[in-house]
């Protein structure tokens, strides 16, 4: 990297979310200066970022070197995922059902009811909305219709609760990174559970920092495996994902303009030369060689065309199949053709070969061309 | 008073995603603190039905705009909270501590007239006990020590013929580390400019924090009235304290939005503002930043904190970016959150323990890199992380000052505030 | 079997005020309702307590009747009435001679108002057009209409009273001209049922003419069809009307912590099946942005729509649906068609809901030869608050929390209260747009209050729980499992409630195809129907 100060950037890139930080570590890897702008976080604080690929299979152009990039990424990042394309495991849901996954973060990934004979499901006294007999019971139903024979008991454990404090997964979440007498009190608490069952499935509560070894340790003392289960909002395993991500990508030398949406791109003759991004006092102006746009489902409206698709390499064109900027791309749920369940794979996908062909790298999408 | 129109919209952006209270670096510290999402935009629409809904722990919220910055769909959590708190009712010795803490330009003022006795007297342990007791300030701290203020534009004879711009002291430049402000003007020459000091006072901020709209609109009004000659013929204003650089960007334009004539000043001065270092990298950018920097002699390793103002600029991290420049400077971006002290806020005795654990991972962060010094670009994060950590923190503007090779005296500056300035060792690596 | 004397069919504010009316005269009776208490219009109209301003001009007799029952209301059930007060705001784009015509009326009825000049009412309502000519004030007021149903019904069974719901009457057994009883089926176990009687009272609402063909007659009801927007948040602290011939779209009640703008006003074939357009909702919200402009980027909510059960006898029934009387009709099928013991009551306004109550109670009365005068007009729905209660919850809870409980709950704050004391967890704010906490939550669904709810849309109507901006996303999951850990569903029917529940909140939303809300309804299907793998026909 060469040590300026400069808001110029090899490329830009628009969006927290799956689709962005893919695309970041894409581009930082081939060595490119990379800035990335948004106006938040992804949507981690509602799920995991578990992947379901749907659609597409081995052959899907670039598909298995962009899965095999993030899961690559995620592990440097500590939150390793882990799967393959044609892989099919289910993971409980707090509603106790299986959700169907390929991908899954490696503290969920055992989740599976072939992975298990004796399954615990651990509630945490006060911890309302996550209701262990629920789920233990809805889980047991669901796995007998997969055919599976895990056994499903609820438990309930007691955690000490500071005053004042009403327990909640993001109170949790923050003592275990923060009091190492909290992780000794978990670990204490599911201790006696963990002697009879081989799973203990609880509430998405290890750290929303913490990376593999704050996790296994835990995993390590208990001497069973652990899985966690995403409550509403804010769900700590999707909140670490995003966490650990960014901590990796800043290492890796990616500058983040984090808090701030886009107002405008900058573009002139078929061109973007960057973007205007709603700063306090007057818009901060960063200009790059190229775009790369991932900034989710509705966000169609940074585009200068009301109605746009995309070519196969990605690039918005508008209502006459001209090209709106040859050096803008995009990737993720901005693609909007992509269904929801395979949100996700779409957005590593796209993100992927986005990222390369910001650094030249030919790299095509074939499956979502809508043009 | 529903007047922003701004702010009707915004609060109906809230989707509930919690965004906001998972990077609220008090709902971390705090166990019952209900968040930003609670004290924004849910109780505002209660509070727009006139339901009562005054609770103290407004007064908890540090104004850092984490919060504003997590927020994927734009709500202006944390000046919704900064409301509440100006309608907060409060008991009458936060009162009159907070009359203090809201003027520190006036407690300055009449702490300067005869400094060596204020900053005795502020030393004494028995002073801070009084304080405490009746002021409910914190004995844990020491108080900033207060010098005669002398910051002047620098002689016309010395200077170069560059781009005029006026620099924007801000209080604690202005009666705490007027030194520091001298340095900002030597840096500002060094790179082709014409500085000169604009004549104003306190920017308001700790007026705000301190729920006093009132004292903070008249700050705002006086300050645009006098800086706009120099915004008309075209000059830039540059701040060197983060706090002063976004009010000055943010805050003017919002206490003024009433008053039309104001608000259009108010906004020009806004854009117009640039924070020191945004300013070098707009002139690296034109190819003007001097970089005849003297060779290195030794490694200088340091670690950068960025205070919450400074991030919430938008403007990324120029400082870091323009110090990894300097020779034998090794530099970290700590990325550590929020330091805890939020201006005046861990100077009350009831917000101490907070302000502590806010900036619990800082200070963690800091043991562990166990840099030269700290640098960061706000006084009251360097007085924090000193109190915090034992480790000296600076401004980077000193740093980078030193690194000029120029025959100018190295400058030294110590943060310590326990008495007068001394010169002692100071981070530099020519 | 079970044996009553007089049975009420619709349990909206009417069916309600009857079954208090006639437990305060003793009789006994029992109220039969298909869902829901307020199922009907009532839990689907504006919520706006008369003050007679709207019919001043063109219907004195109607604006008499409102004034009158606007004082009563707010007298025996403060707690369900919010004396917002009203403003009828003259633009500058409406007929000034209705100005003079409106403020002489008023003042001929005997409606207290006030000329304001247009600074005055903007100062009062910063959010009106600047171009204002003027307005004029008048008592209007906002009502609950949910806590004034379940007020009533709560009351009357505390007297003996008895309240069905899921009830839906499907046969009224007649015999030689005289009922005998009803026939009805348990709509959430599909078991039928029969309660013999010596009376049965229609007030089914738009479903009126449906009930009166059971019992052989006719009862002509013209389905008129009005939509509301609900906007996030209040956009005014009164009620703003337009000062002109009543239109589409010219009244905005501020309603709790939302708003809602209304109406339309459509015919429809009947009560059921109602839908609404996104060019509906665009034509509300340009009109009402005559008169709001903040409106053009409020967020709206959810949208619904009801319908007004209007009386129309063949000879008006080609006048259009503001035309027709909004005055009630009292139907005596003994005296007009030979049926003895059925007695239709249609038509009229939620604000005169007690006076038709009283009208149809009066005639019932005559017929079994009770003698007791109504005695409505002045004893209270509910006790006087409880202080001690209320200060106590603020000891417990955060003051919006304990506020919006006590005004939703009266005297039994202190059952919440005792709760929280034993239980403190449960002190938790389960919705978080509407400040309703677990101890209100385990209340409603517990056996502990008269009129349990039985599905989560009940618990809603009982709390405003899921009324917010996440319209139940959050909010409905903790129901259910507060439904699941009280055991009133197993963890199968928690699910298949949760589902039914999610779906009906999605249709109100599924209509509005503008600003943040489509968001938030996007959020929702895709977090349980594609996250939780839940209800995946729906979740696109
Ligand atoms: C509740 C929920 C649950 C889901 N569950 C699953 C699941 O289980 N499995 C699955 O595969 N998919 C799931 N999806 C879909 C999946 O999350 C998305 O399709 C995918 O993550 C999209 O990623 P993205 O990066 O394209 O967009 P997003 O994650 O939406 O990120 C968009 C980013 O752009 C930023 N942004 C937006 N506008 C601007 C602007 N003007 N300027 C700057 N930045 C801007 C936003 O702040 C955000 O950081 C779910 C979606 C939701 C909402
Ligand atoms: C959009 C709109 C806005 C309005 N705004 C206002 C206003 O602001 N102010 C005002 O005063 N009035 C207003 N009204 C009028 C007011 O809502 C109605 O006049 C009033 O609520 C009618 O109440 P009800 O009890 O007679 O009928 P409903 O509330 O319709 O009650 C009838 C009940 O009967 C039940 N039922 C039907 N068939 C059966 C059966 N077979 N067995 C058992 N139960 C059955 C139904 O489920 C229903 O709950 C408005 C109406 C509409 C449509
Ligand atoms: S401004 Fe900072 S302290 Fe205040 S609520 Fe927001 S994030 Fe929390
Ligand atoms: S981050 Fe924004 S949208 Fe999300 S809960 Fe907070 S204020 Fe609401």
């Amino acid at each position: 990297m060469s040590n300026v100060a400069s808001n110029h950037f090899d490329v830009i890139i628009a969006g927290a979310g799956v689709a962005g930080l893919t695309s970041a570590a894409a581009a930082a890897s081939r060595g490119l200066r990379v800035a990335l702008v948004s106006s938040g976080p992804g949507t981690f604080v509602f799920g995991a970022g578990c992947v379901e690929i749907q659609n597409m299979n081995s052959k899907t152009p670039s598909l298995a070197e962009a899965i095999a990039f993030f899961c690559k990424l995620t592990d440097l990042a500590g939150c390793g995922f882990y799967g393959a394309i044609d892989e099919h495991r289910y993971i409980p849901t707090i509603l106790g059902s299986f959700q169907a996954v390929s991908l899954a973060p490696f503290y969920m990934w055992n989740g599976d009811p072939s992975a298990s004979n004796e399954v615990a499901v651990v509630g945490i006294k006060g911890l309302s909305s996550f209701n262990s007999q629920f789920i233990a019971e809805r889980l047991a139903t669901h796995a007998s219709d997969l055919g599976q024979s895990a056994a499903y008991v609820a438990k309930e454990i007691a955690l000490s609760v500071e005053p004042g404090a009403i327990p909640g997964t993001l109170r949790f979440g923050h003592r275990y990174d923060r009091e190492p007498r909290f992780r000794e009190e978990l670990r204490n608490a599911l201790k006696p559970i963990a002697s009879n069952v081989d799973l203990i499935a609880l509430p998405g509560i290890l750290g929303l920092k913490s990376g593999r070894k704050e996790i296994e340790w835990l995993e390590r003392e208990l001497g069973c495996m652990i899985c966690e289960i995403p409550t509403l909002p804010p769900s700590i395993p999707g909140l670490r994902l995003f966490n650990r991500l960014e901590v990796h990508l800043r290492k890796i030398g990616v500058e983040f303009f984090l808090g701030f949406p886009i107002q405008q791109l900058l573009i002139k003759e078929g061109r973007c030369k960057g973007v205007l991004l709603e700063t306090p006092g007057r818009p901060q102006k960063i200009t790059s060689e190229t775009l790369i746009l991932a900034t989710g489902q509705f966000s169609g409206k940074l585009l200068p065309t009301p109605s746009f698709s995309f070519t196969t390499d990605l690039r918005p064109v508008d209502s006459t199949g001209a090209v709106i900027a040859d050096n803008i791309f995009a990737a993720g749920a901005i693609l909007q053709n992509t269904p929801a369940h395979a949100g996700n794979a779409i957005a590593i996908l796209t993100g992927y070969v986005c990222g390369m062909a910001a650094a030249g790298v030919g790299a095509q999408y074939a499956q979502g061309s809508q043009g | 008073m529903r007047k922003d129109r701004k702010d009707e919209v915004s609060l109906d952006n809230c989707l509930k995603c919690t965004d906001c209270n998972t990077a609220c670096p008090v709902v971390t510290a705090h166990p019952a603190y209900p968040g930003p999402k609670r004290l924004g935009p849910e109780l505002e629409r209660m509070r727009r039905e006139g339901i009562e809904c005054d609770t103290e722990w407004v007064e908890y919220c540090l104004g850092c705009h984490r919060c504003d910055l997590a927020c994927p769909n734009q709500v202006n959590v944390s000046e919704l909270i900064a409301r509440a708190k100006a309608a907060h009712k409060k008991t009458p010795v936060r009162r009159l501590r907070d009359f203090w803490l809201a003027r520190p330009g006036l407690l300055g003022k009449l702490n300067t007239i005869v400094p060596e006795v204020t900053n005795f007297s502020l030393g004494l342990k028995p002073v801070r006990k009084l304080m405490s007791m009746f002021m409910k300030i914190t004995p844990e701290r020491k108080f900033p020590a207060y010098t005669k203020p002398d910051l002047r534009t620098p002689n016309v004879v010395a200077m170069n013929k560059g781009e005029r711009v006026v620099f924007f002291p801000g209080c604690f430049i202005q009666y705490n580390q007027p030194e520091l402000g001298r340095r900002v003007l030597e840096l500002l020459e060094l790179n082709g400019f014409q500085p000169e000091v604009a004549s104003t006072g306190c920017c308001g901020v700790p007026s705000l924090a301190n729920g006093n709209s009132e004292e903070a609109y008249k700050r705002a009004t006086a300050n645009v009235n006098s800086m706009m000659e120099a915004v008309n013929s075209g000059a830039r204003i540059v701040t060197a304290c983060s706090s002063c650089g976004h009010m000055l960007k943010t805050g003017f334009a919002h206490l003024l939005e009433d008053d039309p004539d104001l608000a259009t000043k108010a906004a020009k001065i806004a854009a117009n503002t640039y924070d020191l270092a945004e300013l070098l990298v707009a002139q690296q950018d034109a190819g003007k930043f001097n970089t005849r920097f003297a060779p290195a002699t030794a490694t200088l390793k340091l670690a950068y904190h960025a205070p919450c103002h400074q991030k919430s600029q938008g403007i990324g991290r120029p400082w870091y970016h323009l110090l990894r420049q300097v020779p034998g400077v090794e530099i970290e971006d700590l990325n550590a959150g929020c330091c805890g002290m939020s201006g005046t806020f861990g100077f009350k005795e009831e917000k101490y323990p907070v302000s502590m654990e806010v900036g619990g991972e800082l200070f963690a962060a800091i043991s562990a890199t166990a840099p030269q010094a700290v640098v960061t670009e706000c006084a009251t994060c360097q007085m924090q992380i000193e109190h915090g950590t034992g480790f000296k923190a600076v401004h980077p503007a000193i740093v980078l000052l030193n690194a000029y090779a120029t025959d100018a005296k190295q400058y030294s500056f110590t943060a310590d505030t326990s008495g007068k300035p001394k010169d002692d060792n100071m981070p530099s690596c020519a | 079997m079970e044996r009553t004397q007089v049975v009420i069919i619709g349990g909206g504010a009417t069916g309600a005020g009857i079954l208090w009316d006639l437990s305060l005269r003793q009789i006994p009776a029992v109220l039969l309702e298909q869902k829901d208490l307020a199922n009907g219009a009532t839990g689907r109209c504006h919520g706006l307590l008369h003050s007679g301003g709207r019919y001043a001009v063109k219907d004195a007799e109607a604006a008499k009747e409102c004034l009158e029952e606007n004082k009563i209301i707010k007298h025996i059930a403060p707690h369900c009435v919010e004396a917002t007060g009203g403003l009828f705001v003259k633009c500058h784009q409406d007929d000034p001679k209705f100005f003079d015509q409106w403020f002489d009326s008023c003042k001929h009825i005997g409606i207290s108002t006030k000329r304001l000049s247009a600074d005055e009412a903007l100062e009062l309502e910063p959010n009106l057009p600047p171009d204002i000519v003027g307005a004029f004030t008048c008592p209007d007021a906002h009502v609950d209409v949910f806590q004034l149903t379940l007020s009533n019904i709560e009351s009357a069974v505390a007297r003996g009273a008895k309240f069905k719901t899921y009830c839906q009457v499907n046969a009224i057994d007649i015999d030689h001209g005289k009922v005998k009883g009803v026939r009805y089926r348990d709509t959430l176990t599909g078991e039928q049922d029969y309660i013999s009687c010596d009376m049965v009272i229609n007030a089914a609402g738009g479903w009126a003419e449906k009930v009166a063909q059971m019992a052989g007659v006719e009862v002509p009801v013209r389905c008129d069809k009005g939509t509301l927007l609900v906007l996030n948040h209040r956009l005014s602290s009164r009620v703003i009307n337009r000062c002109r011939k009543p239109g589409d779209a010219d009244i905005l009640v501020p309603a709790g912590p939302v708003c809602i703008l209304g109406t339309s006003s459509i015919t429809v074939p009947g009560p059921e099946g109602l839908t609404v357009s996104p060019e509906e909702i665009q034509y509300l919200l340009r009109l009402g942005t005559e008169l709001v402009p903040a409106l053009a980027e409020a967020r709206v909510l959810r949208s619904f729509s009801g319908v007004r059960p209007l009386y129309a006898p063949k000879s008006v029934s080609g006048a259009g649906g503001r035309e027709i009387s909004r005055g009630f009709a009292l139907l005596d099928h003994e005296s007009i068609e030979n049926v003895k013991g059925f007695v239709s009551i249609v038509g009229g306004k939620l604000t005169t809901y007690r006076l038709m109550a009283k009208a149809v109670c009066d005639l019932v009365s005559k017929k079994l030869g009770v003698h007791e005068p109504c005695s409505t007009h002045e004893v209270l729905l509910r006790p006087r608050r409880d202080k001690a209660a209320f200060q106590t919850a603020l000891l417990l809870l955060a003051r919006p929390v304990a506020e919006k409980a006590e005004r939703r709950l009266g005297a039994n704050l202190v059952k919440i209260v005792k709760a929280i004391k034993e239980r403190p967890e449960l002190a938790e704010v389960v919705c978080e747009c509407e400040q309703v906490t677990r101890a209100e939550l385990e209340y409603v669904l517990g056996d502990e209050t008269l009129i349990p709810a039985k599905t989560i849309t009940d618990v809603g109507r009982r709390t405003r729980l899921g009324f917010g901006p996440c319209q139940g996303t959050f909010c409905g999951y903790r129901a259910m499992l507060a439904g699941f850990q009280m055991q009133r569903w197993s963890a199968a029917e928690a699910c298949a409630q949760f589902e039914q529940y999610l779906d009906e909140r999605w249709k109100g939303q599924s209509w509005i195809n503008q600003g943040k809300q489509v968001e938030q309804l996007y959020l929702s299907r895709d977090l349980f129907g594609v996250s939780y793998n839940f209800h995946e026909e729906e979740g696109r």
